[in-house]
């Protein structure tokens, strides 16, 4: 049996790409800079094997369940209590994820370039513009993501060579300055992000085609590369001050300068980061929805009632944001628990149940 | 249509316009004042920061071409208790909005730099305007006369080595300017000495008609490492720093044999290879350093054999200099320290520990020198009989 979905593999990977580059391009990366500055970079490399390793995991959890939806797989062929297991830790990180992303985003304009617009409207239009496409489904979704995702990446190669002028490479070394303990926070921060193409797995019975075992390692490789191309580059322009930096990748684009009369074109990175947060967030709200409703119509209420919840919580003076920011360093600690904790349990019954039914049988 | 998603859709249309237009952000062009330079200056327990706007009537092209009447600068001094309340003391008498995403350049003081670039740069960097991309520069004289001195031919100081230093380094290269994003990287980065240039005006070199014109000159630099200001080494002190530095486009060198004057050549891109060595716990540093070089200027009776070889010596001899004037205000000029930083980190963290200090006069071992002739300019006198 072929599994039935609406979106293709390339299709799913730009989704993935987008939704996953933006915080490892942007989010992530002051925290390894403060974590392990010099050594960041490294730490990143040294984890990638293990994440490549690891993607094995899920790929088999996609073949042995056929990519039909995981609930239904697990209310099916095992205890229904046990698609609880998944759904509660998910709905938390789903959450998590967008309002992370929602809040950064949000806050990144109101102290970079529009310090005088009021917050509730910023937030407001992309809010609504996120739900409107989860409402609209996945496939609308995949396909804003193939469309934003070429530009996205052009200006990307755009600012890293212009800025090649200012990078000194020697800032890169020396190298394991830092205490053991940093460097291996920073790789599990590292890994945090590129194993969250773990929601490939939650996705499967919306891809059209086969998982191939290679096709989740070249997607890992690819958002290793897009955490490590920001990183580097902020190192070898920054230096130590690269720590101290809040968005290091957004202040490389202020930088680009070619010729006497071309420079000031950091507006561009907000069409870069823009169209990340717009895919990330529409992508959570829709899986969250994905996870808890069954009918069309609890589907747009599980995503109006996340949105509202997002926008309250943004808007709000409740959470200040030095809080933000200790939120944000659990955020990610927490991710990597959840979803590691639930790759291995998942393979574990996806690896036995067959076995045992088919002994049964 | 369902009328209510038609009025769904037009209210989104609505609210996307009227918000997202910039109509809270937006401001005329033609309003703002743009700051080109700041300066930073510390006296009596009180910030100084120092604004310079320039008339854009001497900027920007014209059809009726350049400007007849001479380009206009103004200056601004803000006081305050912090740094951010200097700035912001400038806001008193601005008019208008002030802009200062467009500086391209920083001045400090030494007063400024002995009080710790740490709190200018953190008030400075933490607002949301600023970039990194300035040039940086020290100075020992007034800011209002420096930010005041204008170019050639009517023209602003945007175009003075203040704002545009290239040009004119690779003319004559002999200390480097050094951007505001590298200076900051340098300064927290261990083991590394920052050689910030200092700016003077000169009132002597050129006239205009009859009269005195001041002009902006590069007469030294401030030697900053550890975050402290280590002290100040005039532009003849250091004269060996150009073939220390990669980055020389063109030095000129005399090559003067005793009290003999026998011509002059200029010099190009220096190449460094460090060689250390651990003797007695501290590093000992070979340096092979070679060179390209023109004959610009030939007395009749110089030949090209003995020129290059009194070059050798005198490049030697520079480098020495220079290294000398450093190690007398403890500072390791040519970044000995941070090579070994780079290339023996264990090393340099065991000295580090010890907390001797890492260069002394029997560190530079040994220079060696390599001079290639690339050509003679376009005279065809190459080769004397």
């Amino acid at each position: 049996m072929l599994p039935k979905g609406s979106i293709s593999i390339l299709q799913a990977f730009m989704l993935l790409i987008m939704a996953i580059g933006l915080d490892n391009h942007v989010t992530i990366i002051p925290l390894l800079l403060h974590t392990a500055n010099k050594d960041s970079w490294i730490s990143v490399i040294l984890v990638l094997p293990f994440c490549l390793l690891w993607t094995l995991i899920p790929y088999w959890i996609a073949k042995k369940t056929r990519q039909t939806n995981i609930l239904k797989w697990l209310r099916t062929h095992t205890h229904p209590a046990l698609a609880l297991l998944l759904i509660l830790p998910f709905l938390f990180f789903f959450l998590m994820n967008a309002f992370v992303t929602f809040k950064e985003v949000i806050l990144w304009t109101k102290v970079s370039f529009l310090p005088e617009t009021p917050i509730l409207a910023t937030a407001l239009s992309l809010l609504a513009l996120c739900v409107y496409s989860a409402f609209k489904g996945i496939r609308s979704i995949a396909i804003c993501a193939g469309i934003l995702l070429p530009f996205v990446w052009v200006l990307g190669y755009f600012v890293m060579t212009a800025n090649i002028e200012f990078k000194r490479y020697t800032l890169l070394f020396p190298l394991f300055t830092n205490s053991f303990s940093s460097i291996a926070a920073c790789m599990m921060y590292a890994a945090s992000s590129f194993i969250e193409v773990f929601v490939l797995v939650l996705l499967q019975h919306h891809i059209r085609s086969k998982f191939k075992w290679y096709h989740i390692m070249i997607l890992v490789l690819i958002i290793s590369g897009l955490t490590i191309g920001p990183l580097t580059g902020a190192i070898a322009t920054f230096g130590y001050k690269s720590d101290q930096i809040r968005y290091p990748a957004f202040e490389q684009w202020r930088l680009v300068r070619i010729g006497d009369y071309f420079s000031h074109v950091d507006f561009l990175s907000i069409y870069q980061w823009l169209s990340g947060a717009f895919i990330r967030i529409s992508l959570m709200l829709y899986l969250v929805a994905d996870l808890i409703s069954k009918s069309n119509r609890s589907r747009q209420y599980s995503i109006a009632i996340s949105a509202g919840i997002l926008l309250l919580l943004a808007i709000m003076p409740i959470i200040s944001d030095m809080l933000y920011l200790r939120i944000v360093k659990w955020y990610y600690i927490c991710a990597f628990a959840i979803i590691l904790f639930s790759s291995f349990w998942l393979l574990f019954t996806v690896l036995w149940i067959p076995s045992k039914k088919r002994a049964g049988a | 249509m369902n009328p209510i998603r038609v009025i769904g859709i037009i209210a989104a249309a609505m609210l996307a316009m009227f918000s997202l237009t910039g109509c809270w952000d937006s401001y005329d062009v033609e309003k703002n004042r743009y700051v080109t330079a700041m300066g930073f200056d510390y006296a009596d327990h009180q910030y100084a920061v120092y604004a310079q706007m320039i008339d854009f009537a001497n900027v920007a092209k014209q059809e009726k071409g350049k400007s007849d009447s001479p380009a206009v600068s103004f200056i601004g001094k803000g006081q305050g208790l912090t740094v951010n309340l200097a700035a912001n003391n400038l806001y008193l008498t601005s008019q208008q909005r002030i802009l200062w995403s467009h500086i391209t350049s920083i001045v400090m003081t030494e007063a400024a730099l002995k009080e710790g670039v740490k709190e200018f740069e953190d008030a400075y960097d933490r607002f949301h305007d600023t970039r990194y991309t300035q040039w940086v520069y020290g100075t020992w004289e007034n800011i209002e006369s420096m930010f005041s001195t204008p170019d050639f031919f009517n023209m602003s100081s945007l175009t003075s080595i203040l704002h545009e230093p290239t040009s004119n380094y690779k003319q004559r290269s002999w200390i480097e300017p050094i951007s505001w994003l590298h200076f900051l990287a340098d300064i927290l980065e261990p083991g590394k000495t920052v050689i910030l240039p200092t700016l003077s005006v000169n009132q002597k070199q050129w006239k205009k008609n009859r009269d005195p014109e001041p002009k902006l000159q590069i007469n030294g630099a401030f030697i900053i490492s550890g975050k402290v200001l280590k002290g100040w080494l005039s532009y003849d002190q250091l004269i060996g720093l150009r073939w220390m530095n990669p980055a020389t486009k063109r030095t000129p060198l005399p090559i003067v044999d005793g009290d003999q004057m026998l011509g002059v050549l200029s010099v190009e891109s220096p190449s460094l290879k460090i060689a250390e060595t651990f003797g007695r716990g501290m590093p000992r540093y070979k340096i092979t350093l070679s060179v390209k070089g023109n004959v610009v200027e030939m007395k009749d009776d110089a030949n090209v054999e003995r020129m290059t070889q009194i070059a050798k010596t005198l490049i030697q001899k520079e480098v020495r200099e220079t290294f000398a004037h450093a190690l007398a205000l403890n500072a390791d000029i040519y970044q000995l320290d941070y090579h070994t930083y780079l290339h023996h980190y264990g090393m340099w963290k065991q000295l580090e520990k010890e907390g001797t200090i890492h260069v002394n006069e029997q560190s530079l071992e040994s220079i060696d020198v390599k001079i290639k002739l690339m050509h003679s300019g376009i005279l065809r006198d190459f080769v004397k009989e």
